[in-house]
């Protein structure tokens, strides 16, 4: 077997596997703090990728462009779904309404884009600013999806330092360890919930503005990407940073080398046959808390 | 609760059941029937999920799988080898019955989010495992052979859909019987045990795994009924159509709404959502079908937040002198 | 005077009869026949559905309307002559590119629309289902699409088919294949195809496959996958592997843009690349520019084919729409006029009638714009053999040169000289 093949592999593993972090890092910060499972994650990613494909239709300019504006509109719509859909449900304390809950809002969230989008496929093909093929010595990529590997590990890093650095970041991984005793030491446990939220949103659209230029955006893309992020935080560990981008990677790479050896139809079987089994052996995940 | 009332409640309860037995010879338009037979399969599907979910507490989004081999089963088995598909429908709840059970042995440590994820992840392994299976298919799907006039021992109808009505608002009243039986038995009352506290129920040396076993046994057993009237209804399963993230979805969905763990409350739950979709969806015409997922997803929601418990909360207080309803005692 | 008055009289009700009998014609004349029409208006192949919608609505016009000079059936009348020159229509549903849709969409139109007919269809998936319910119903269904080569051997008495099925396909392709080998004097031989995992894509490759091995060359990739896929990085990397000679990829509109993507991304250039349906998108060549030079076509249709009723329709086409005609509109194009014709043959809307008309259709090469000698089914026959599968239909090969379609075999009746083998990235 080439050399070239197996490194080219591990590139294309590499990216996608960090792009697949990058959409997974908000649900872990979700997760871990409000112990809320966001099944609705795909489609405020999806709200994201609208975000970019429309700036680049109707505005004829760069789909990246649209990140600040996706960025603060999913922030403040996190929040909103926060406060008064989540933080109540926390408080019925009923799991199975926590769970269905969310589902609710996919399923509302998935029919609006169909009822105002269609359910067309749309990409962004030419992009004006990030377009074209990167060929390094024989292995291949290309722009966007290098571009989106930076943007992981940039949008990473800096929720890292947020949480190490800052009170605020510090006070939500206090929020995340021990609630009762974080209350007590005088954190605002509510607050630190619905600014987590709202971060890991937030989150989405960093990637999500990119993402048509590399696939297409239809009502029903935000599902696989979802299953996966899940798949990630449950073996990474929900809550674990760094395990959310070692898990990415992990998947990636199983996706990338389990299609091509075994067979490329069966690219997420082998991940989601390899969390089952992770989830039978150590079901809190890799890293997790 | 007084006699007056009961009087009523038992007249409306008459009223509802000749309703639903002559409604095929009001309402002739196939869509109006089809919306009702759907419901019955809904409404089945919703109340052997109940029986695990609410019952047994595993939150299970993945039900469809089971929903799937039911339909495949018998599918696969009138195709392949001429079994006539009623045969192949019990083999398929057995089947899946097994299935259950021997996915309940890894997942059992889990609990909540955890296990309704890798319910999603048993979902997504067997819809690809069947898209990429030749014999079952694949990515094609399954054509059950058309006989070529309507019959019953075929389990085929063309023309009209009343036989289907009937067909399976028969199944999903002994499905309900079935349910409350062992609901009502010793089984059921060791469930609402664990329910309420499993700790107190290990304490006192009951037999946590093996009931759980049984009520997801027959959870399984009655959604791959549902499944194979699916298949025999339509004419045509896929992977896509048959293991839906979509229906179990709506499942859990519906059975939240009407209210868990009551059996009455799922039922509930379908009789109201499954028409309000479809006639919406109908109303509305092309963008209807966007719309009507909407409202479904708010109303949700809009439950989820003022009701927790479900609907069937607001009657709880109805009960009939001689019914006994549940009480853990 | 008395003769006279009474004359008067005559002429008079004589008039008014007159008139009252042109009203009851004109009455009739405003008859309208009801037809549904299953497509993919919406979803991935959406781009492709409307172009077929295109494609039936002009059609339906030069029926109901005149078009003096054209030599299709009913072009020079207005409406279906035998039933006093009443009005097709055509009721479309979205079947959205999903076979369960189309199942419950077909039904709905045959059971609350009662039409009494169904025509269109452009997945497979979607019209093996949308026809099986028409069959349960009663009721004929046209499909001009539809190139799974199963769906003619289902034995069904209601459903007809037009289009060449990808039988027929392979055996073109593999024949401009050997034909391109003689005059080069090269000899291929690996194989390797990419296919979309439901009904069209998986009997394509069947196809591929029966036709490779007959005729001595060697399948060394068989590589499914979802039309809708996030990305196909894995896929591609698995065909770079196996270094094919020639490559065919059977998809959709979605696909066929990734695709052309993804293997300019990895460099990957087999010398030869035979491409179906998605190629054919409104969407491929804006999307991709000049990566999608080069790529063969399975040529159902060419505007500038050297039919003259072929190359008319083509310019009322094109002065309509502004741009060439192309296959996703000719496939569905002819569907009105053979269920106009079979309703004038039987002289009524019975299903029964319009089904036995059906079975006797004789289009011959004028009355029909695709390429061959015109539209007769075969009879009913148990499978394997094929039931009411169209068998005056031939296939062209096409090839995308300069952004443009144009036909490149048989050589004989070529538009623009082959390119061959497929051009390297940089110098498309």
């Amino acid at each position: 077997m080439d050399a070239t093949v197996i490194i080219q592999l591990f590139v294309s593993g590499l990216t996608v596997g960090l792009l697949y972090a990058l959409v997974a890092i908000g649900l872990t910060l979700i997760w871990g703090v409000t112990d809320i499972i966001n099944f609705a994650h795909g489609e405020f990613l999806v709200i994201a990728m609208y975000f970019g494909f429309f700036t680049y239709s109707l505005l004829g300019v760069s789909s990246i462009l649209a990140m600040p504006v996706a960025v603060v509109f999913l922030g403040v719509l996190g929040w909103i779904v926060y406060r008064y859909v989540i933080s109540r449900v926390l408080k019925s304390e009923n799991i199975l309404s926590q769970i269905v809950v969310t589902f609710g809002i996919s399923v509302f969230l998935q029919s609006l884009f169909l009822f105002l989008f269609t359910g067309d496929y749309r990409s962004v093909d030419n992009d004006p600013w990030i377009k074209g093929d990167v060929q390094v010595g024989g292995i291949f990529s290309s722009t966007p999806e290098v571009i989106t590997s930076i943007l992981s590990l940039v949008v990473i890093f800096f929720i890292n330092l947020f949480i190490k650095k800052t009170y605020t970041g510090k006070a939500i991984i206090a929020t995340s360890l021990d609630r009762e005793t974080a209350q007590l030491m005088g954190i605002n446990t509510e607050r630190m919930n619905s600014i987590t939220f709202a971060l890991g949103i937030a989150c989405l659209g960093v990637g999500g503005v990119v993402l048509p230029i590399t696939t297409h955006v239809s009502p029903y893309s935000g599902f696989l990407f979802a299953v996966l992020a899940f798949t990630i935080v449950a073996l990474g560990g929900f809550g674990s940073v760094v395990g959310t981008i070692l898990a990415g990677v992990i998947v990636g790479m199983i996706q990338t080398f389990g299609g091509f050896f075994v067979e490329p139809a069966y690219k997420y079987l082998c991940v989601f046959v390899l969390y089952l089994l992770v989830l039978m052996v150590r079901p809190k995940g890799i890293f997790g808390w | 609760m007084n006699v007056k009332k009961e009087n009523l409640i038992r007249s409306s309860l008459l009223v509802i059941s000749v309703f639903i037995l002559i409604y095929p010879f009001l309402f002739k338009a196939a869509f109006y029937q089809h919306i009702m037979i759907m419901v019955f399969m809904y409404g089945l599907l919703a109340v052997s999920w109940d029986l695990m979910g609410g019952y047994a507490n595993m939150f299970s989004f993945g039900h469809s799988a089971f929903f799937g081999i039911g339909a495949y089963t018998s599918t696969v088995m009138l195709i392949h080898w001429g079994i006539n598909p009623w045969i192949g429908m019990i083999v398929g709840g057995c089947l899946s019955g097994i299935v259950g059970v021997l996915i309940s042995y890894p997942t059992s440590k889990l609990r909540g989010h955890y296990f309704a994820i890798a319910t999603l992840a048993f979902l997504f392994v067997t819809k690809i495992l069947l898209e990429n299976w030749r014999f079952v298919g694949a990515a094609q799907g399954l054509s059950v052979p058309m006989v070529k006039e309507s019959s019953l021992l075929y389990f085929q109808f063309h023309g009209s859909k009343i036989p289907y009505y009937y067909i399976m608002l028969g199944l999903l009243v002994l499905g309900v019987v079935l349910t409350k039986w062992v609901i009502r038995s010793r089984i059921g009352y060791y469930l609402r045990a664990l329910r309420e506290s499993p700790e107190v129920a290990q304490s006192l040396g009951i037999n946590t795994a093996k009931y759980r076993l049984i009520a997801i046994a027959l959870s399984a057993f009655l959604a791959a009924i549902s499944g194979t009237f699916y298949a025999q209804y339509v004419l045509y399963i896929d992977p896509p159509s048959a293991i839906s993230l979509h229906i179990s979805v709506q499942v859990v969905l519906i059975s939240v709404f009407g209210g868990t763990g009551t059996i009455n409350g799922p039922l509930l739950g379908t009789a109201i959502l499954i028409p309000l979709i479809n006639l919406i969806g109908a109303w509305l015409g092309g963008a209807g079908r966007g719309i009507a997922f909407m409202v479904f997803g708010a109303v949700i929601v809009v439950m989820c937040l003022i009701q927790p418990d479900g609907l069937i909360k607001y009657f709880e207080g109805w009960k009939l002198s001689n019914r006994r309803e549940n009480e853990a005692a | 005077m008395k003769s006279k008055m009474s004359c008067l009289t005559m002429v008079a009700l004589m008039c008014a009869i007159g008139i009252l009998n042109f009203g009851t014609v004109s009455y009739a004349q405003d008859k309208v026949i009801k037809v549904g029409g299953e497509l993919p208006l919406s979803g991935p192949t959406a781009p492709t559905g409307a172009l077929n919608k295109r494609g039936m609505d002009l059609a339906v016009d030069i029926i109901n309307n005149k078009y003096p000079g054209l030599t299709l059936p009913f072009a020079e009348t207005e409406g279906i002559p035998n039933l006093g020159g009443a009005k097709l229509e055509i009721v479309y549903v979205d079947d959205r590119g999903d076979p369960n849709v189309a199942l419950a969409e077909v039904e709905r139109l045959i059971q609350q629309e009662k039409v009494v007919a169904i025509i269109g269809g452009w997945q497979s998936s979607c019209i093996k289902t949308g026809s099986m319910v028409a069959e349960r119903l009663k009721t004929p269904y046209i499909s001009g699409a539809g190139s799974s080569v199963d769906l003619t051997k289902r034995g069904l008495r209601y459903y007809f088919r037009l289009i060449a099925h990808s039988g027929k396909v392979a055996r073109a392709y593999f024949d401009s294949l050997q034909a391109m080998e003689k005059r080069l004097g090269e000899k291929y031989k690996k194989v390797a195809v990419a296919y979309e995992n439901t009904e069209y894509g998986s009997v394509c490759n069947e196809q591929l496959e029966n036709e490779a091995k007959n005729r001595g060359y060697e399948i060394i990739a068989s590589i499914p996958f979802d039309s809708t896929a996030i990305s196909v990085n894995v896929e591609v990397q698995k065909i770079k592997a196996a270094k094919p000679d020639v490559f065919f990829q059977i998809g959709y509109d979605p696909d066929a843009i990734l695709f052309t993507k993804t293997m300019k991304k990895f460099g990957c250039t087999p010398p030869v690349w035979y491409g179906m349906a998605g190629y054919l998108s409104p969407k491929y060549i804006p999307s991709v520019g000049k990566d999608g030079n080069g790529v063969l076509i399975s040529g159902w249709f060419h505007p500038r084919f050297s039919k003259p009723v072929t190359q008319k329709v083509g310019e009322i086409y094109k002065k309509r729409y502004g741009k060439a005609m192309n296959i996703p509109v000719a496939l569905n194009f002819m569907t009105p006029f053979v269920i106009a014709d079979a309703i004038n043959r039987a002289g009524s809307t019975d299903k029964e009638a319009i089904r036995e008309a059906l079975e006797k259709t004789r289009f011959t090469a004028d009355q029909n714009i695709m390429p061959g000698p015109g539209i007769w089914f075969t009879p009913v026959q148990p499978p394997p053999k094929h039931t009411h599968d169209n068998e005056g239909v031939s296939m062209l090969v096409l090839q995308i040169i300069d952004q443009k379609v144009e036909v490149v075999w048989p050589f004989d009746g070529k538009t623009a000289e082959i390119i061959w083998p497929h051009p390297k990235w940089s110098e498309k």
